[in-house]
């Protein structure tokens, strides 16, 4: 019986409980809500801050500041990881002579400083003893790693033909020699120091400082104009050899190669579409231009690559020459008849019976007439 | 802190104006001033404080017009016993204020509209409410700081209180009570210690307010003398001060007590 009652008690609460429990939880969402309401008063205070922290370093950005090295921490997720040694002491002979031409570029992390750009000139200046670089700071772009590839890959470093053109200048103007001599005299002493096999101990010069420079220089038996350049190359951090090799070629390359470099075309492949030339292509200089620039506009279209270049150069080349035998073989026949005219001597024409003559002189005529229209025609 | 208690159930004959006279009584002895609040059309108040038939417009109906002055129609009971006891008289009226509640814009407010325009100085005030969860006892819902419901122990009067916890918990939510009135607790009713079935049920009953944290206070004991007391509209101790059943409410009251002098949340104003 009481069992029963008790059951019957439960019953009747049931739905009575059913209600507070929904009005508790009710309330709890409701006690929640002020909460996050509460929490959201006293944040906005932290928000603030944070917002005074963001105006802060954004007016800082407006100009370059001169950041503590110690501060500095390389972005290990930059794509160059790399920095050789050599590199890192031409950068810090350039940082010592010159002094820090850029800003290093740095990125905030939370409170992070973190290199954006510039490591190697961090690196070195860190090596020479540098209190600070000089630094803008930037927001730290979305999908860092990434925007820092593309940094690296699409850097947009001079032109081989404007970075030819610039060193040239560069050296006529400090040395005093003529703008055309100089890849010249530069090709002879490389030649002559590969023979003489004392190539590297000049490259190795890249790195060395200027006393060092000078007395190695010393050594190698130049001429002044000789020892002025190399001297001016190495002092700019650049190896005589490649420039030899790869820049100065594109002083010499065809006026339309040039412009096709200017708009694009790299070094290699203008220097692979130099061979058509109107020497290897046995034609005139105009009919010669006009396929170079036929065969430029095939590889800028066609994206080709340099192997794919030199071969299509090659095959031009050689389909070019093919009918320039053509050709000599048309020439032969004409100097072959005028040689056989020739040999119609006159006691060979009194042997000959008028008929024979007559029709001889009548193809001759006739002949005449033709040679006139065509060279008339030329 | 002014407790306003709705004396509140879901069944006829549960023992609300039994109650509500009898704490008023007790509180009144304990010095303090009780405000006695009839909303009920059948002016039970008045038959049980042994007060004449109130005019209409002296009745609570007259406090809850829009016209109201602002002078509670308040008449002093039992006043050759104490000074501190007045009741708000109710009656067939407020069949009529129940209805116009429902087209009234602040329809549930009224009452509490009223007691903040026009505060009662009273420690406490008791809303003595109808019998059904009509718009009146909607409207002491409303207006109170603390509910206490009586209840037999049988089970049309429980499972009546069952329901009106539902409606309690419904409405504090629907008519946005902030705070929401307190539910002080159970009060068991003219409970016959030789009926089984009231024993059983008085076992049973604090176990299930205990899931919902509802108190359950003692049991107020069946005596043909309360009828007999309300026949004279009086309370038990005056008319038999030397019947055990008036202590019943002690606790009850002592809670209530317990209730003005310690309240819970102290408002300090400059």
């Amino acid at each position: 019986m009481c069992a029963r009652n008790t059951t019957n008690l439960t019953n009747y609460f049931s739905g009575a409980k059913q209600s507070q429990q929904l009005s508790e939880a009710e309330q709890e969402i409701q006690q929640l809500r002020a909460e996050i309401e509460e929490l959201r008063d006293k944040n906005s205070g932290e928000l603030e801050r944070q917002l005074e922290e963001l105006r802060t370093q954004l007016q800082s950005q407006i100009g370059i500041l001169s950041i503590p090295i110690e501060q500095i921490e390389p972005n290990i997720e930059q794509p160059r990881q790399t920095f050789l040694t050599e590199s890192l002491e031409s950068m810090s002979r350039s940082l010592a002579s010159d002094g820090q031409l850029q800003p290093v570029i740095l990125i905030q992390r939370e409170n992070h400083l973190l290199i954006f750009d510039g490591e190697r000139r961090w690196r070195s200046a860190k090596a020479l003893g540098w209190q600070t670089l000089e630094a803008v700071i930037i927001p730290e772009p979305t999908g860092l790693h990434r925007k820092a590839l593309l940094t690296s890959l699409h850097r947009e470093d001079l032109n081989p033909l404007d970075k030819a053109e610039a060193i040239a200048r560069e050296l006529s103007t400090i040395i005093g020699l003529e703008l055309q001599d100089i890849p010249r005299i530069l090709s002879t002493v490389i030649r002559r120091l590969n023979s003489q096999k004392r190539i590297t101990s000049l490259v190795d010069l890249i790195t060395a400082d200027a006393k060092k420079q000078e007395q190695e220089l010393e050594s190698l038996d130049l001429s002044d104009s000789e020892r002025a350049i190399l001297s001016l190359l190495l002092d700019l951090q650049l190896n005589p050899a490649s420039i030899d090799a790869n820049i100065f070629p594109m002083l010499s390359l065809a006026e339309d190669l040039k412009l096709a470099i200017r708009a694009g075309l790299k070094g290699v492949h203008a220097l692979a579409l130099q061979k058509l030339s109107a020497k290897n292509l046995g034609l005139s200089e105009q009919k010669a231009k006009s396929i170079r620039e036929e065969t430029t506009h095939k590889v800028i279209v066609e994206k080709l690559s340099v192997v794919a270049t030199r071969k299509l150069v090659a095959e031009v080349i050689a389909s070019e020459s093919k009918l320039a035998v053509t050709k000599n073989t048309k020439k032969k026949a004409v100097s072959q008849a005028s040689n056989r005219l020739q040999q119609l001597s006159l006691e060979l024409l009194k042997q000959a019976n008028p008929a024979e003559l007559t029709e001889l002189q009548e193809v001759l005529r006739h002949k005449l007439i033709e040679i006139e229209k065509v060279l008339k025609q030329n | 802190m002014q407790i306003r208690l709705a004396v509140i159930s879901n069944a006829g004959g549960s023992g609300k104006t039994t109650l509500s006279v009898h704490l008023a009584y007790d509180l009144a002895k304990r010095k303090y001033n009780v405000a006695l609040l009839d909303l009920d059309p059948q002016g039970s108040l008045t038959l049980f404080c042994g007060l004449n038939p109130p005019e209409p417009e002296q009745t609570l109906a007259g406090v809850l017009k829009d016209k109201f002055d602002g002078v509670w129609p308040l008449t002093p009971c039992w006043r050759q016993y104490t000074n501190n006891v007045v009741v708000c008289q109710g009656g067939m009226v407020l069949t009529q204020t129940a209805d116009e509640l429902v087209l009234h814009k602040r329809g549930a407010y009224l009452l509490a509209d009223c007691l903040t325009d026009y505060p009662l100085v009273h420690d406490v005030v008791i809303f003595d409410c109808p019998a059904t969860l009509g718009p009146l006892p909607l409207m002491a819902l409303a207006a109170c700081t603390h509910i206490i419901i009586p209840v037999q122990l049988e089970p049309k009067s429980i499972q009546g209180a069952a329901h009106l916890l539902e409606w309690y918990y419904y409405h504090c939510k629907y008519l946005r009570l902030n705070p929401t009135p307190e539910i002080l607790g159970f009060v068991p009713n003219q409970y016959d210690v030789r009926r089984s079935t009231h024993r059983q049920m008085l076992a049973g009953l604090p176990e299930q307010l205990q899931h919902m944290k509802i108190r359950a206070f003692p049991a107020i004991r069946d005596s043909a003398e309360f009828v007999n007391a309300s026949g004279q509209g009086l309370p038990l101790h005056i008319y038999r001060p030397s019947h055990p059943a008036k202590d019943d409410f002690k606790e009850t009251t002592s809670h209530l007590v317990t209730l003005i002098g310690k309240p819970k949340t102290t408002k300090k104003t400059k």
